[in-house]
């Protein structure tokens, strides 16, 4: 009789990452269920949604919550996973869903909350100036001390694998396995690739503001200067002066920036803020200033290359 | 989003059922695929429009006809379409029994197959078809560009009008079947895999090895001689099973770079990959007025520096930012291709309109 019991207490035993991976799961739902939602008023004005966000949202995870925490004692995620919740406070070791208070409490812990806190500076906002200072402040403490709890239970938590998140602990429900888990086999190989490009996506993300794109361009560029300046010279647009050497079009404002190559205002000066050390891609000259060619003498001089 | 739970659901579960995260992953895998491909498209057909123009213009039939081939190939040899097989699901025929259900290898049976492949296929051109010709209206709507006829009018105001509703009951069905999914009450995530009689399910370890058996017996395999229509219907059935092959195994190895692009272009990464690569905006030039001493300028700023009378038809030049009559410029940059303070070579196409905010 100990033994059965002893076995069945650490057969419903739940790993910490699998109730980590209910939360995720129930996360990832939201944001699926909200896309889908959003994605029914494509065809309206945009922004039609946007005064009263927070409140179909908390109807949303209301509704999913009657059908989910009320009637099966588990969320989606973990109705996916094979977890439920049990009522912590009984002592008996046979399972015990959680009680209509405790799941009613979940609802108004959760969904409240999250709507509370979404809308909360547009309740106090109708107050009084100073009163709303007040308040804000106050709101800000309750936060942090929220914050806080979480974090430390998190801790708790790691420690000893119960109540993952405070509104668990708080309320005494914690997860067991609903049946006894068993393996599966699956091909990973297209699974691995998926996560494989969402990680490369995520570093080129990280990587890209590092990247100096308009060097790599000038550089690239100055690699096909032989091609260009064989061309270039047999052409009658580029010994006249009528080709900017940045776009390549007819030059809108001509500008110089002291070698004998012409530029429009716009390109060269966007150059030259975005690159100190912006040089001409044709000859590779240093910019000493950028002048505007303005008198004859120049335009001769221009004319007779 | 829905990529991250389809891992973390794939190997925690025994159950035949695939979770909500895996098949909204394999819808939105397939949808992913259409604005990469139109993207390269448009890219080579604006840069030889010539030769690449046919492509963007026939862009959703051509499309439409290539992923036919590729999902009929996939339904026939994998009981799946080519996302859903990416993902480890397959179909399943509603309403038999787990003791008669074939195996993934032995494809769907004639009718269900061709449901599918219509389902797959030729519903989302029709909805992208109508998705077209709804904005075109749109904007025909809003330019106030009338069609000719009333009769039409009238039409086209009652179709925009009713669209975005039409819009909403076909998202508000799909939404309605999706949670009723999640909570475990349909077996079908998607109206259309009920109107298809099939299901989905997840592969099992005695299909993928009757797969890969399959695959081996298939390179093994020798063509017995057979008459010349014949030998021609099987040469045509080849020819049609290695475009399919090619072009699965062309997305299978390409559907990185694919995702690749639709990251590139989605909207999501527009403001970032712009503002990476964009230049700074420049200040607009001010040393034009250290030439103010210049005697072919007019001392005051109104006056057109030819004609030395107030300007009428304020015109710039693009090359070199002074302004004129239109009149005395346009005919000074015809007869002598310059502008009349700078003498740098200009045409007439450089001559640009100002709009004042008086005009």
């Amino acid at each position: 009789m100990a033994a059965r019991e002893e076995s069945t207490q650490s057969a419903n035993r739940v790993l910490r990452i699998s109730q980590l991976d209910a939360l995720e799961l129930n996360k990832a739902l939201e944001q699926l269920v909200w896309s889908q939602f959003t994605q029914c008023f494509h065809g309206f004005k945009p922004g039609l949604l946007a005064r009263f966000e927070p409140e179909v949202k908390a109807f949303l995870w209301l509704f999913l919550w009657r059908f989910t925490i009320y009637s099966k004692n588990a969320t989606v995620g973990q109705s996916v996973l094979n977890i439920q919740y049990k009522n912590d406070s009984s002592p008996n070791p046979v399972y015990q869903p959680p009680s209509k208070n405790q799941k009613l409490l979940y609802a108004v812990c959760t969904i409240g909350g999250r709507w509370l806190e979404e809308r909360c500076y547009d309740l106090f906002r109708n107050r009084h100036l100073a009163s709303f200072g007040k308040a804000k402040q106050c709101m800000n403490f309750v936060v942090g001390l929220l914050k806080l709890g979480e974090l430390m239970n998190f801790l708790i938590f790691l420690q000893k694998g119960k109540f993952a998140t405070l509104t668990e602990r708080l309320l005494g429900i914690h997860s067991v396995f609903c049946k006894p888990q068993s393996m599966r086999e699956v091909g990973f190989e297209y699974m691995n690739r998926e996560l494989l490009w969402h990680g490369f996506a995520e570093f080129l993300v990280f990587l890209l503001p590092l990247i100096n794109i308009q060097k790599l361009k000038a550089k690239l560029s100055s690699w096909c200067i032989p091609l260009t300046s064989t061309a270039g010279s047999d052409s009658t647009l580029g010994s006249s002066g009528k080709e900017c050497a940045l776009c390549g079009e007819w030059p809108t404002m001509p500008h110089t920036i002291g070698c004998e190559h012409v530029f429009c205002y716009y390109c060269v000066k966007s150059s030259f803020l975005f690159d100190m050390y912006f040089t001409c891609p044709k000859c590779g000259t240093e910019v000493h200033s950028v002048q505007p060619l303005k008198s004859g003498i120049e335009m001769s001089e221009v004319n007779a290359l | 989003m829905a990529e991250h739970g389809a891992h973390i659901t794939t190997a925690s579960v025994a159950d035949d059922q695939p979770s909500i995260f895996e098949v909204v992953a394999q819808d939105s895998l397939m949808t992913a695929v259409r604005p990469a491909l139109q993207h390269v498209v448009k890219v080579l057909a604006e840069s030889n429009p010539a030769h690449y123009g046919f492509f963007w213009r026939w862009f959703d039939e051509i499309f439409t006809l290539l992923d036919f081939l590729l999902q009929q190939h996939y339904l026939s040899r994998t009981s799946a379409s080519f996302s859903e097989h990416f993902y480890g699901l397959k179909r399943i025929v509603a309403g038999s029994s787990p003791q008669l259900q074939r195996p993934a290898s032995a494809g769907l049976p004639k009718e269900h197959l061709w449901k599918s492949a219509m389902f797959l296929v030729l519903l989302p051109y029709l909805k992208v078809k109508l998705e077209k010709l709804a904005s075109t209206l749109r904007e025909e709507d809003e330019y106030s560009i009338h069609p000719p006829s009333s009769h039409w009018k009238r039409f086209y105001r009652v179709f925009l009008a009713a669209y975005p509703f039409v819009t909403m009951t076909w998202e508000g069905w799909f939404l309605t079947q999706q949670l009723r999914y999640i909570l475990g009450k349909a077996e079908h995530h998607s109206p259309l895999l009920k109107l298809a009689g099939v299901r989905l399910g997840r592969l099992t370890a005695q299909d993928i090895q009757a797969m890969e058996h399959r695959l081996v017996e298939a390179s093994a395999m020798q063509e017995p001689v057979r008459s010349i229509g014949k030998k021609i219907k099987s040469a045509l059935k080849k020819a049609v099973g290695g475009v399919a092959l090619s072009l699965s195994t062309g997305l299978s190895v390409g559907v990185f770079f694919l995702q690749f692009l639709d990251w590139w272009y989605s909207s999501e990464n527009q403001e970032t990959i712009k503002s990476l690569t964009a230049l700074p905006t420049p200040p607009p030039p001010v040393h034009l007025d250290y030439n103010s001493d210049s005697p072919l300028l007019p001392k005051m700023k109104t006056v057109c520096p030819l004609c030395r009378k107030a300007r009428v038809n304020d015109t710039v030049l693009a090359t070199s930012g002074y302004v004129f009559c239109y009149r005395c410029v346009f005919n000074y940059v015809r007869s002598h291709q310059a502008c009349p303070i700078t003498g740098y070579p200009t045409e007439v196409q450089h001559l640009i309109k100002l709009y004042s905010p008086e005009n």
